[in-house]
C-alpha cells in the first residue's frame, strides 16, 4: 500500500490537525508528548482555537463583552484553558487577589416597596458566557445585560402574589438562549407551590414558558433545594416534603419520585446523582446513588419512592454522625464524558468533629459503563479555618474553590479544598450575603447591600 | 454515468449524483463538460474507491456542504464527536483501511467522510499513552530523556483532573 511505505508519514499534516480538532484536551497533551512534530500541531493555534471554541459553547468560558477568542495567540488560548481547570491563579499565591476586570452596574430593581426587607429573599448569578446576570429578589426575577446593566427581561408568574424563590439557569443555542428554572411559592393561605421552566431567547428579551408544574404544598416558606439543568433534563429538590421533581424539557412533561431523607442532589449528562444518609448502616455514613434519567423517566409506577428504580452505582461516604452535606457535579473542560464531584459533609454535631471533603471523578460516556472514582479526601478538623463557618459553601468551583463569609472576623473569604491551608481574604466592600462564583472562570458576582447604592458587581481575578 | 480508473487500474461505472459528494470529482465534471472520458484518480486504490463510492451512495441526495457555511464555520464548527449508526458500521475496518478512506476523503474533497474518518481516529486516541499514539500513527520518539519530563510537566497541569 502506497500511503504505508516507512519513508511516509500515514497522515498528511492538514489530515492530522483535522484530527486534532475533534479531540479534547487531555488528548492534546498526550499527542504533544509523542514527538517533536506532533508537539508543534498539537500546540497550533488553529487547535486551541477549536478547543477553546468549543469549550465556549459548551458554557466553560466567561468572557468580556469586548472581548474574543480569536484575537488571542495560541499561549494566550492555552493559558485560558488553563485558568478554567485551575481557577484563578491570583487566589494561591502570596500576593493575594488581584482584579483583572471588574464591571460595575445599577440594577433597574428601584424603588423597593419595603427596604428594610430587601436582603431577606435574594439571590444573583452570572450566566454561563459572561454576559448576562440574574438577579432575584422576592416576586422579582429579571435578566440583566453586562454590558451597562441593560435590562433584558423580567419574569412575570401567572398568580396574584407570589414569591420567587429558587432559580437555576442553563445557556443553551451557543450563547442565543437560556433555559431559566422558576421555583415559586404562592403568597396566600394554601401553602401552594410552582415549579415553572422558560426558554429565554437573549436578543429579544421574549420567553416562553416550557413546563409549568405545581410542586407539592408545604409549610415552608422555603420548599426549593438543589435546583438543577442539564441538556433535557432538570431537577428541583422538594426536600421538606421528601420529593424530588424531574422535568424532561424536550416533551415537557414531568415526574415526581418520593425520596426519604433527601439531602443533596444533582445532574450529570443523563443521570441523577442522590445522596442521602445510608438508611442501613449503623454507622454515620451518606450513600450516593445514581439513576439513569431515561429508566426513571420509563418507569409507570405512580408516585414510586426513588429507591423503587434500581440504581446504577451506589458509592458509600465517610460522614460524622450529625452533618449537612453538599454535592456538586461540574463536567470536566479537558475530559468530554467526565465529570468532577465535590462532596462536602460538615459536622453538625456538639463534638464540631470538622469536615470532610472528598473529590470524585465520575466518567459518564454514551455507551461506557458509569465508573465513580474517588480520588482525593482532605479533612479539616476543628482548628481549621473553616470550623468557624456556620454553613457549608453554597458554591464549589470546578476547581474546589468556596467562598465563605467568616462570620468571627466578618469578612469574606475564598477558600481552596485542594490546598486546606490556602485561605484568603476577598476584598468586597459593600458585599452582602449573596455571591455567585462562577464555577471555572472564578469570577465573583455581588451586588451591595446598600439600599441607597444598589449596584450589581462582576470580579474577575488575575 | 461516469466512469472512473483507480491507482491500481481498476474501472468503476458510477451515477453522476453518487460520484459528486466528491468536491474534486464534481469540479473535474464541471470543467470537462459532457464527456465519456474516464476520470483517472492515480491516489486512490480500487478497495478504498470500493469503500468510498459505497459511502457516497448511502449519502446521495443529502445537502452538501457550501462553500459559504464551511467559511463560518471554520473556526467555531461544531465539535460533537458523535457519529450516526450507519456510518459507524460503514467505518469499523482495519486501521490500514481507516487511514486509506480518510487520505482519499481528503484527497476527493468528501468533507462528511472525512469527518467521519477523523473523529474515528480522535476517539482511538483517547485514553491513549504517547507511546501508543506512537505506534497508532507509525512515529517515533525524538524526544530526549529531559524534553520528555520538561513536556510532561508543562502539561501537569491537566492531570487528575
Amino acid at each position: 500500500m502506497s500511503y504505508l511505505s516507512p519513508d511516509r508519514p500515514l497522515l498528511v499534516d492538514d489530515v492530522l490537525l483535522q484530527i486534532f480538532c475533534f479531540c479534547d484536551i487531555l488528548s492534546i497533551l498526550v499527542l504533544s508528548q509523542s514527538s517533536h512534530h506532533f508537539h508543534d500541531l498539537a500546540f497550533s493555534k488553529q487547535v486551541w482555537l477549536t478547543l477553546l471554541s468549543d469549550l465556549h459553547r459548551r458554557n466553560f468560558i466567561d468572557l468580556l463583552p469586548e472581548q474574543h477568542l480569536n484575537q488571542l495567540t495560541s499561549n494566550e488560548l492555552v493559558d485560558l484553558a488553563k485558568r478554567t481547570v485551575s481557577g484563578p491563579r491570583s487566589w494561591s499565591c502570596p500576593a493575594g487577589p488581584t482584579i483583572t476586570h471588574q464591571v460595575v452596574f445599577t440594577s433597574s430593581i428601584t424603588n423597593l416597596e419595603d427596604p428594610s426587607n430587601y436582603y431577606s429573599n435574594c439571590g444573583i448569578r452570572l450566566l454561563s458566557g459572561g454576559q448576562f446576570v440574574l438577579f432575584q429578589h422576592q416576586a422579582t426575577l429579571e435578566c440583566l445585560s453586562i454590558n451597562g446593566g441593560k435590562h433584558v427581561w423580567q419574569y412575570r408568574g401567572s398568580w396574584e402574589d407570589y414569591e420567587v424563590r429558587s432559580f437555576a439557569a442553563e445557556v443553551v443555542d451557543e450563547g442565543q438562549a437560556v433555559i431559566i428554572m422558576v421555583g415559586v411559592r404562592i403568597s396566600d393561605q394554601h401553602r401552594r407551590n410552582f415549579v415553572e421552566i422558560l426558554r429565554l431567547d437573549l436578543r429579544m428579551g421574549s420567553a416562553k414558558t416550557l413546563v409549568l408544574e405545581p410542586a407539592p404544598n408545604t409549610l415552608d416558606e422555603s420548599p426549593f433545594t438543589g435546583f438543577k439543568i442539564c441538556g433535557d433534563f432538570a431537577i428541583a429538590n422538594v426536600q421538606v416534603a421528601d420529593y424530588i421533581l424531574m422535568f424532561r424539557l424536550s416533551t415537557g412533561t414531568s415526574k415526581r419520585f418520593k425520596a426519604l431523607g433527601l439531602q443533596e442532589i444533582d445532574l450529570i449528562p443523563g443521570h441523577l446523582l442522590v445522596l442521602t444518609p445510608n438508611p442501613t448502616h449503623v454507622l454515620a455514613t451518606l450513600e450516593l446513588c445514581v439513576w439513569s434519567l431515561d429508566s426513571l423517566f420509563e418507569s409507570t409506577v405512580h408516585n414510586p419512592l426513588v429507591t423503587d428504580i434500581s440504581s446504577i452505582s451506589t458509592v458509600t461516604i465517610d460522614a460524622p454522625i450529625n452533618c449537612a452535606a453538599r454535592l456538586t457535579s461540574l463536567p470536566s473542560p479537558i475530559h468530554n464524558d467526565s465529570s468532577t464531584l465535590w462532596i462536602c459533609v460538615k459536622s453538625t454535631g456538639r463534638d464540631q468533629a470538622g469536615s470532610l471533603l472528598h473529590k470524585y471523578h465520575i466518567s459518564h460516556a454514551k455507551g461506557h459503563p458509569l465508573s465513580v472514582e474517588l480520588v482525593a479526601t482532605v479533612k479539616l478538623d476543628e482548628s481549621h479555618p473553616t470550623a468557624c463557618y456556620v454553613r457549608i459553601p453554597l458554591n464549589i468551583s470546578y476547581s474546589g474553590r468556596a467562598e465563605f463569609f467568616n462570620h468571627s472576623s466578618q469578612q469574606q473569604r475564598s477558600f481552596s479544598f485542594t490546598s486546606p491551608d490556602d485561605d484568603i481574604p476577598l476584598d468586597l466592600p459593600g458585599c452582602g450575603y449573596y455571591i455567585h462564583m462562577s464555577s471555572y472562570s472564578g469570577a465573583l458576582t455581588y451586588v451591595t447591600e446598600h439600599v441607597w447604592d444598589e449596584r450589581i458587581y462582576v470580579n474577575y481575578y488575575e | 454515468m461516469v466512469l472512473l480508473v483507480t491507482s491500481d487500474n481498476e474501472q468503476f461505472t458510477t451515477e453522476k449524483d453518487i460520484v459528486e459528494r466528491s468536491v474534486l470529482i464534481k469540479n473535474m465534471l464541471e470543467d470537462v463538460g459532457e464527456s465519456d472520458q474516464p476520470i483517472p484518480l492515480p491516489n486512490v486504490s480500487s478497495s478504498v474507491l470500493k469503500k468510498v463510492l459505497e459511502y457516497c451512495e448511502h449519502h446521495r441526495g443529502e445537502p452538501l456542504p457550501t462553500a459559504d457555511s464551511e467559511q463560518s464555520q471554520d473556526e467555531t464548527r461544531k465539535r460533537t464527536t458523535d457519529i450516526s449508526e450507519w456510518d459507524q458500521k460503514f467505518i469499523t475496518v482495519d486501521q490500514e483501511m481507516l487511514f486509506e478512506i480518510i487520505l482519499a476523503a481528503n484527497y476527493l474533497d468528501i468533507k462528511s467522510l472525512l469527518d467521519v474518518g477523523c473523529k474515528t481516529v480522535a476517539n482511538m486516541i483517547k485514553g491513549k499513552t504517547p507511546e501508543e499514539i506512537r505506534k497508532l500513527f507509525n512515529i517515533v520518539n525524538d524526544f530526549t530523556p529531559e524534553e520528555e519530563a520538561q513536556i510532561k510537566k508543562e502539561n501537569e497541569w491537566a492531570e487528575d483532573r
